[in-house]
């Protein structure tokens, strides 16, 4: 055996003997290949409902998603938490068969058949839309669209439904407070947005004050073709689609008129710039920045902003990940997003980190969205993060349910589904100079908040020096629907500096 | 209903002199490309007192070489519009990276480049050891349920081999010093080791042809790779154990079995049982103990089969309304009862579409074609089985399923484990 591995090595060697000297140094990329464009076909059937149909064949794979003129930002302000309620009820209970069968599917029934075509229904609840996808072996797309059409024309809605789905909710308030990840995100919305639309979470109190004349009313308002859009994406015929769309969605009648368009946002946040929240024997300490961005109608301004923030936080590469992880090691991810509302939008910065380094992670965070309003980007690092952005988009847009989802944010947005393929125009638009000013107007040290949830006695003096006046809050003493954060208003910080603000 | 499509999966194939192994699989309705470097090196190599090595060591991978900054894949990746990764299982170390089409020779190279000349510095050692810290304590730690899922090896095996956690411990990642990375690097990173996969948009004859160039000259150690055999012994006895943790919401419990190696004849019977039992909203454990009288918020059955022993993990969180050694044996009962009742038929074709879609959605990509092969040809030996399971699935009747959890469940020993919070009294 010794014998033909040395042979075999000796005859690898020596035929690639030229080949060795070339192979030292880093071999150029080739010239690059136009990405595919983008194949859409869009309509509407009479009824108002907007169809979108992204036909590629090849992959036996079909991705749909029909969106609803929902989403969180339309949560009357003692109801949040009624359209992720909403959605989670809306798939317990349906009329099926015939019209006027009276036949009635259970959640579990529902979920059955739709997993019996390989499916599973995922029901997701964002600022500005409510939606219903799945993602399915392409001869099941027929019997999707009738399930699909049954889940929205003919709902029960039933009490029993909206009760099992408020224990879930209710369920999951309680895992979340108790992990410092999903705590540190949640009080983030709310520290920035306060009480504005998009600061409400979903609380016990909240919940509870849910009644089903309230999913009704919803049903009513705004479950209507003329407020949804249904966007087919994969391996099909459009033309031999049609029939079936007509027939499974052409009768869907709704009151289109009365459809309220969910509200402008502007952050009110609460008083304090920083909040802490003590819990003790935490595995980890979770940090996060918070910071304004553009909202959805600072057109202009958004290609600058996606690149900032592409800069700042997204991948290894980026501002983030090197400054926290690669060079300090303090974290095993260091990352950002952003998010645009109407009216105005935010930036959230966010890493865990053992309890002794938060203050540090905090203060390089902070230091570091504040320098690129301070400091141009070099050349090199902006085309590196532009090719990063546009390269990840391109990615997306190759599967059936990235694709889905980016045409569905599109028409969130109110943007041409069409667009989705301009972006590289877009951003190649952007210089040095103008990412710049985009940090500087957005990103300035006073607009900056903070939010730590962890161990606090560990993560000693180093995070109240950050910001003395900072609210420390003891994690079992936490409301989320306060506007002090605090259960119980009893004498300290928190309870005195947020009298000036109602009651959640 | 007409019946699901299972499309087929046929790598080009090729092994060069070295002893490297290539996988290929062209694609046309893609722009991107796929290249997957597997190392047959796991947390199961890990070095004795070195728990956590192997993973340690693929983060170090991204450090420098010969002629490669530290950090530079990053730069022939991500900053050209692509993506890097990597995974450490306990049988292999996958490091796995897309690039638009026309960056494929540079990172063939680059992965030839630290194949062939890594080099690691004491202070590029300590800052990833720092990252890897914090990913243990990211977790296992701050995760109320992280220390469950970290237990399931603990518990489940008796050999080393797979009983440490791949994460490892903080200890003992303390403990790695510059001259064990040097050694493992020179044991497991060789050519004849390895397995290279590239899915998506290239031309193959061109691939080959970089391929010898870039890879062909690495010269494969004459000794051989070190090997750790795993031999688990049967176990006989039911155990039952306590673990309590910090800052629980609700309790959980944890059922395993012994399960078989990844490439038994069974494992799609198994892989149906799976569905049946934890897939979807509308599984029978979703069904028993989470819809209907709600003794659990959620609950799951995983398959957890590596290249030379397996598991099988049923796990529920607790809802409160029983208490956990209850919970534990209605957990238990549910996965059993599968073994000994007769399995509706409209329950066993739910899961066998569940699991051939889930497939479709996973190899869609380049990314998820190439896994799916290179998976195939370590844990299963050949990199068709891929696509030949999925067949296999399509024929496994009730009956063949039922057996395979007989064999398992009803005639295995069972170890339990109640994972309960510190603070309530319990120990």
């Amino acid at each position: 055996m010794n014998g033909l591995a040395r042979r075999a090595f000796l005859l690898a060697a020596a035929a690639a003997w030229p080949a060795l000297a070339r192979a030292q140094t880093l071999p150029a990329p080739a010239a690059p290949r136009p990405p595919a464009a983008l194949k859409l076909q869009s309509f509407s059937l009479a009824n108002g409902l907007r169809v979108l149909l992204a036909p590629r064949p090849g992959w036996p794979l079909v991705t749909v998603q029909l969106q609803l003129g929902l989403g969180s930002l339309l949560d009357p302000p003692a109801q949040a938490g009624l359209t992720q309620l909403f959605l989670d009820v809306l798939s317990r209970g349906v009329q099926r068969g015939r019209p006027g069968s009276g036949r009635v599917a259970d959640g579990a029934e529902i979920a059955f058949t739709a997993e019996s075509l390989g499916a599973s229904l995922e029901s997701q609840t964002q600022a500005l839309a409510g939606s219903l996808s799945l993602s399915l072996a392409a001869p099941r797309l027929e019997e999707t669209l009738a399930l699909l059409a049954d889940l929205v024309r003919r709902p029960t809605l039933p009490a029993s439904g909206l009760e099992r789905a408020r224990q879930l909710m209710l369920e999951n308030l309680r895992q979340t407070q108790a992990d410092p990840a999903t705590l540190a995100q949640a009080l983030g919305r709310r520290l920035f947005w306060g009480e504005s639309a998009a600061g409400r979470l979903a609380t016990p109190a909240s919940l509870n004050r849910i009644r089903r004349d309230d999913l009704l009313a919803l049903q009513r308002s705004q479950l209507a073709p003329a407020l949804s859009s249904l966007i087919v994406c994969g391996d099909f015929e459009p033309a031999a689609l049609r029939p079936a769309l007509e027939r499974e969605f052409g009768g869907w009648r709704g009151a289109a008129q009365s459809g309220r368009q969910p509200p402008q946002v502007q952050p009110r946040p609460l008083v304090a710039r920083s909040v802490y929240v003590d819990l003790p024997g935490a595995g980890q300490s979770a940090v996060q920045i918070l910071a304004p961005y553009a909202g959805l109608a600072a057109v202009e301004e958004l290609p600058a902003g996606l690149l900032a923030q592409a800069v700042l936080g997204q991948g290894y590469s980026s501002r983030l990940g090197r400054e926290v992880r690669i060079k300090r090691g303090l974290s095993y991810g260091a990352s950002s997003q952003v998010e645009s509302l109407p009216g105005s939008g935010w930036l959230s910065a966010y890493a865990q980190t053992r309890h002794e380094s938060a203050a540090e992670v905090a203060r390089v965070m902070a230091l570091e969205i504040q320098r690129l309003g301070e400091q141009a980007v070099e050349a090199e690092e902006l085309a590196a993060r532009r090719a990063s952005w546009l390269g990840e988009q391109q990615r997306r847009l190759e599967s059936t349910a990235g694709l889905a989802a980016a045409l569905g944010e599109q028409l969130q947005q109110g943007l041409a589904p069409e667009a989705l393929g301009r972006w590289g125009e877009r951003l190649q638009a952007v210089d040095a100079a103008a990412l710049q000013a985009f940090a500087a107007r957005y990103w300035r040290g006073e607009a900056l908040r903070r939010v730590v949830v962890g161990d606090l006695a560990a993560a000693g003096p180093a995070l109240r020096a950050l910001d003395p006046a900072a609210w420390i809050i003891p994690a079992s003493e936490l409301d989320l629907g306060s506007a002090t954060l605090r259960r119980v208003s009893r004498r300290g910080r928190g309870a005195v500096e947020g009298r000036a603000l109602p009651p959640g | 209903m007409a019946p699901l499509p299972v499309p087929a999966l046929q790598p080009r194939t090729r092994r060069l002199a070295n002893g490297l192994q290539l996988l290929s699989l062209p694609m046309a309705e893609t722009a991107t490309v796929a290249v997957q470097l597997f190392y047959r090196v796991g947390g199961k190599d890990d070095p004795p007192g070195r728990s956590g090595f192997a993973h340690l060591f693929e983060h170090l991978m991204f450090k420098g070489t010969r002629h490669m900054a530290a950090e530079q894949f990053d730069r022939l990746t991500e900053d050209v519009g692509g993506s890097n990764n990597a995974f450490t299982a306990e049988d292999m170390t996958v490091y796995h990276s897309q690039v638009p089409a026309h960056h494929l020779e540079p990172l063939l190279w680059a992965e030839a480049e630290r194949m062939a000349h890594l080099q690691v510095d004491q202070a590029g050692l300590d800052s990833e050891r720092a990252v890897v810290k914090e990913e243990f304590r990211q977790r296992v730690l701050a995760d109320p349920y992280g220390r469950l899922f970290h237990a399931i090896p603990v518990y489940g095996y008796q050999q080393p081999g797979y009983r440490r956690p791949v994460i490892g411990n903080i200890e003992e990642l303390d403990a790695a010093t510059l001259a064990d990375v040097q050694a493992f690097h020179a044991d497991y990173y060789r050519p004849d080791n390895a397995l290279l996969v590239v899915a998506g948009a290239f031309e193959p004859a061109q691939l080959d042809a970089w391929v010898d160039r870039y890879f062909g000259p690495i010269p494969a150690p004459a000794r051989p790779v070190p090997r750790r055999p795993v031999q688990e012994p049967q176990r006989s006895r039911d155990e039952l154990h306590r673990l309590a943790v910090p800052g629980l919401p609700q309790p959980a419990v944890l059922a395993l079995w012994q399960g078989p190696r990844a490439d038994a004849q069974e494992v799609p019977a198994l892989q149906l049982a799976q569905a049946v039992l934890a897939q979807g909203e509308a599984s029978r454990l979703n069904e028993a103990l989470v819809h209907g009288p709600r003794l659990a918020q959620s609950c799951g059955f995983e398959l957890m089969l590596n290249a030379e022993a397996g598991l099988l993990a049923a796990h529920a969180i607790s809802s409160g309304r029983l208490r956990p050694e209850a919970l534990l044996e209605r957990l238990s009962r549910e996965v059993q009862r599968l073994a000994e009742e007769p399995l509706p038929a409209a329950q066993l074709e739910r899961a066998r579409a569940l699991l051939l879609t889930q497939a479709l959605v996973e190899r869609e990509g380049p990314e998820g074609r190439a896994l799916a092969v290179g998976q195939a040809q370590l844990l299963r030996g050949e990199a068709q089985a891929a696509a030949r399971d999925l067949e296999r699935l399509q024929d496994v009747s009730g009956e063949a399923v039922q057996r395979a959890l007989r064999r398992h469940v009803l005639q295995g020993a069972r170890v339990g484990l109640l994972y309960l919070d510190a603070g309530s009294g319990a120990r």
